[in-house]
């Protein structure tokens, strides 16, 4: 999440925000520890922070649980009205707002884009975390999205670190084809690991994160993350100059990006059809 | 002096004058003040306000059609942004071929649809009759061949008949604005084959509105005709599916035109409740408006700013006007009351007092005149105390002369009675003396007393001649009888008569004529008896063996006749008395003189009204020279 914290303050300073001047920002990282979110929050709440900025809808429950009246904005929640963080998108109603991340929907779209890619492809291994609020709903989604695209979903659920290799070993079992992860920060910690593992069996894989593309991923489609952190800023600025959180409708993405990694292609040797590969907004040589 | 005094000092309890070409009295000052700054301050204000008035309205006029044309302007941005999406759809279009094409072709299309338009979130290919062939979604799977109809869709009608549609404003998942765009997949022009349907995420819009910005906190934003927002820079308003109708201005824009176009310039209330100036235009082919609003303070604020800087200028010259009036006023004012001051000291007797005003103006000139004027009187003052001196003086001099006169004629009464009696009664005497029956008288006394009688007489007659003939000469009754005549018969005639009186005394008289002297106008018997008298007075005053001599001499435009002596002269201070009347000379020898003394004093008077003079050159001791003239002409 490193970069994704330069383009949010790259956000604020085009809002006129200077750190150090007239505004302040402290970090703290989980490391997808998620029962240290708890207590990191409850660290800046001591720190009396005015906004918080937090990703993931762990980020926002942790937070939640500590204050209900500071402001929360979230980015990369995935469905917060499945996972319960806001009443609805247009009324937030609490002090929970931010921009969600299209989670079940998505899900579908890159499984019709690595379809299109890999036509032979029938079985995709789906890591997923169901701890998470709101991510069997996106597990759902690429269900409902599977047959008609021809394609079966391999559920591998992943909750502690230990789970991972597991997993794997269950998808190299049923012979998947491809494999496909949700955002999830555990999933996040073992970035490379997933793409290690997908990398050494020559699975064509794709992600909803450009992160992944770019750390080793074959490919990704999502929504951009810089045009969604400075969305981040915007809401924190209305929020700084008096907008109730209450009152501030969750935005969507509309910005989708699909990064293809030929260079990971290249070392795999898997082949990206050109019809696909001309619709990258993105593609790493 | 006392009642102007105290009505000058107690207005109040003067009667009223009408202040019609002045003021009361003691009120100039604060009149003319007033006035003056009346009408300089009347000016000031009818001009400033006249000024605030056309600017005010100009102001509205010209921020009335600044705001339009920026609406006019905004309304252009989003509807090219709207039009740039129908033109990439009907370019998406031509490439369609609903009947003969691949699914794959199709796809493609489709595809390089949403990348051209990354607005459209979903594009759908329906066939001729309606059904849904291919759909493609930015975020969810495609669809192909789906059996759903959309064949009673407004879209798809409307589209069907050859003309784009622009859908109403509708969210999805109740916070995200969508419309709904179709435009006919023709083969060619004229028959439809089929229609291509997107669906437009408005935040795009959102995009352009927010970008757009009028003055300092002016925004646009965009209004469907049912009053649902389109795009808005607070987007919140428009994921929250606000809708604006109640918007005096919103209403005001949809209804159909009527009365004065010009009337676009509203003040509004906003959403916030915030005094807002809206104009408005429309995009008739979306059925939208785009307002542009600028907070009414803001775009007032230039204005107020003037409006204050007018109002502080004129409060400036106003305060100015004021004081330079009193100031004007003063001026006048205080030499004024100098001017005052000094009259009543004047009037009060100071001549001597005069004003000093030094202010190098008129008032300076008039306090000269003032003190030229007090001078004059003070002068004329002083001269009337002469004049008055003088009369007096003459008056008394008169008075004298008069005393004198009087003095005279009482003394030649007194005297002329003695003399006149002297021989009355010597006649008396004498014929008393021849009439006494009883005196006896002889022959010789007889004749003696005869001859004293008849002397007597002819003394009488002489005196008494002469005193009418003064008489007449100061009544101005006296006529000469001027006729030419040699004056050497006058000297021929007054020698012969003198002749035996100078003989008595043995006194040498000479009588020299000159025969060349042509004759005079004259009074011949007048002037012989002036020169009897001269001559008369010379035999006379002169001792025995003494000389008498009469010369006549030319002179420019006259005769000079000379009678001289050499006789005991006479005192300087006597030259001038011999000619007034009843006046001798003092002789203390002789005793009192014989003659009147009328003698000289007639000679003179005869030799004026002649036009000559006459006068005396003598010294004691050395004779005396009595000299007349006579004019030639």
């Amino acid at each position: 999440m490193s970069a994704s914290i330069g383009w949010f303050r790259d956000g604020l300073r085009e809002l006129g925000y200077i750190e150090g001047e007239n505004i302040l920002i402290e970090e703290r990282y989980a490391d997808a520890e998620l029962d240290r979110l708890s207590s990191l929050a409850a660290e800046l709440l001591r720190l009396k922070v005015e906004v918080v900025v937090t990703a993931g809808t762990p980020g926002v429950r942790a937070w939640t649980k500590v204050t209900k009246t500071i402001p929360i904005v979230f980015v990369g929640a995935g469905d917060p009205v499945a996972s319960g963080i806001v009443a609805s998108l247009a009324r937030p109603g609490g002090n929970v707002t931010g921009i969600s991340q299209f989670g079940p929907e998505l899900g579908g779209k890159r499984l019709e884009i690595l379809k299109e890619a890999f036509p032979k492809v029938t079985r995709v291994a789906y890591l997923w975390t169901p701890d998470l609020l709101g991510s069997a709903s996106g597990l759902r989604g690429s269900e409902i999205a599977a047959p008609a695209l021809g394609v079966k979903l391999q559920s591998l659920p992943v909750r502690t670190s230990n789970d991972i290799d597991g997993a794997f070993a269950a998808a190299l079992k049923e012979r998947a084809q491809a494999l496909t992860a949700q955002t999830a920060p555990i999933l996040n910690t073992y970035k490379k690991r997933v793409i290690e593992f997908a990398a050494k069996h020559r699975l064509p894989a794709i992600y909803n994160q450009a992160e992944w593309a770019e750390a080793g991923g074959l490919m990704s489609y999502g929504p951009n993350p810089r045009d969604q952190l400075q969305r981040v800023a915007i809401f924190v600025d209305k929020i700084l100059k008096g907008a109730k959180a209450a009152d501030l409708p969750v935005e969507q993405p509309v910005k989708f990006e699909m990064v293809v990694n030929l260079k990971t292609a290249k070392q795999i040797g898997l082949t990206i059809p050109a019809n696909v590969l001309r619709w990258a907004d993105e593609v790493i040589k | 002096m006392q009642t102007l005094r105290s009505l000058i000092e107690n207005p109040k309890a003067a009667p009223r004058t009408k202040i019609q070409n002045g003021a009361g009295r003691g009120h100039l000052l604060r009149y003319y003040f007033l006035i003056s700054g009346l009408l300089v301050a009347g000016g000031l204000l009818t001009s400033a306000l006249v000024e605030v008035y056309y600017r005010l309205h100009e102001s509205r006029e010209t921020l009335a059609q600044l705001q339009k044309e920026a609406a006019a302007t905004a309304a252009v941005k989003i509807e090219k942004f709207i039009q740039d999406v129908e033109t990439a759809m009907r370019s998406a279009a031509k490439g369609l071929d609903v009947d003969r094409q691949s699914a794959a072709d199709s796809k493609f299309e489709l595809k390089r649809l949403l990348f051209l338009a990354p607005a459209i979130s979903e594009a759908v290919l329906i066939a001729a009759d309606g059904r849904e062939q291919l759909r493609l979604s930015r975020l969810a799977v495609a669809a192909t061949r789906s059996e759903k109809t959309l064949a009673d869709s407004p879209a798809f009608q409307h589209a069907k008949n050859g003309q784009s549609y622009f859908g109403q404003v509708y969210l999805v998942r109740g916070s995200e604005p969508y419309i709904t765009m179709a435009v006919p997949i023709e083969e060619f022009k004229g028959t439809i084959a089929g229609v291509l349907q997107s669906e437009v995420n408005l935040k795009y819009v959102w995009d352009v509105v927010s970008a757009i910005k009028a003055g300092k906190a002016g925004y646009a934003y965009a209004v469907s005709r049912s009053g649902d927002l389109i795009a808005h820079p607070e987007i919140g308003l428009v994921l929250q599916g606000r809708n604006v109708a109640e918007l005096e201005q919103v209403r005001a824009a949809f209804r159909p035109l009527t009365g004065d176009p010009r009337r676009s310039l509203t003040t509004a209330r906003n959403l916030r409740a915030q005094a807002v100036i809206s104009s408005f235009a429309l995009i008739p082919r979306l059925d939208w408006a785009v307002f542009i609003e600028r907070p009414a303070s803001e775009a007032y604020e230039a204005l107020y700013a003037s409006l204050v800087r007018t109002s502080a200028l004129l409060l400036i010259g106003l305060g100015m006007a004021i004081l330079a009036s009193y100031f004007v006023a003063r001026r006048v004012m205080g030499p004024l009351r100098i001017l005052e001051q000094g009259s009543e000291r004047i009037a009060s007797g100071d001549l001597k007092f005069r004003v000093d005003l030094k202010t190098g103006d008129e008032m300076e000139t008039l306090a000269e005149k003032f003190n030229r004027m007090a001078s004059a009187l003070q002068e004329s003052y002083a001269n009337l105390e002469e004049k008055v001196a003088e009369r007096t003086r003459e008056l008394a001099n008169a008075n004298r002369m008069l005393d004198e006169a009087s003095r005279h004629k009482s003394a030649f009464l007194a005297s002329m009675s003695h003399e006149l009696r002297t021989p009355l009664n010597a006649i008396i005497g004498f014929s008393e003396v021849l009439l006494d029956p009883s005196l006896t008288v002889s022959d010789d006394e007889r004749s003696q007393f005869m001859t004293d009688v008849w002397a007597s007489g002819k003394h009488l007659l002489s005196l008494i001649n002469e005193v009418l003939d003064l008489a007449k000469v100061e009544s101005g009754t006296m006529e000469l009888q001027f006729e030419p005549a040699f004056l050497q018969d006058v000297f021929e005639s007054v020698q012969h008569t003198m002749r035996a009186l100078a003989g008595k005394k043995s006194i040498d008289l000479r009588v020299e004529n000159d025969e060349s002297l042509e004759q005079i106008s004259m009074d011949g018997a007048r002037v012989k008896q002036v020169l009897l008298n001269l001559v008369g007075n010379a035999i006379k005053f002169t001792p025995d063996g003494g000389r008498v001599w009469v010369k006549a001499q030319r002179e420019t435009g006259r005769v000079r006749v000379e009678v001289g002596d050499s006789g005991p002269g006479i005192a300087a201070a006597e030259q001038e008395r011999i000619f007034q009347e009843f006046q001798q000379v003092e002789s203390s020898a002789k005793g009192k003189p014989e003659g009147t003394g009328l003698g000289l004093a007639l000679a003179k008077k005869f030799v004026e009204m002649h036009g000559g003079e006459i006068w005396v050159e003598s010294e004691v001791g050395r004779g005396s020279r009595f000299f007349f003239t006579l004019p030639m002409s």
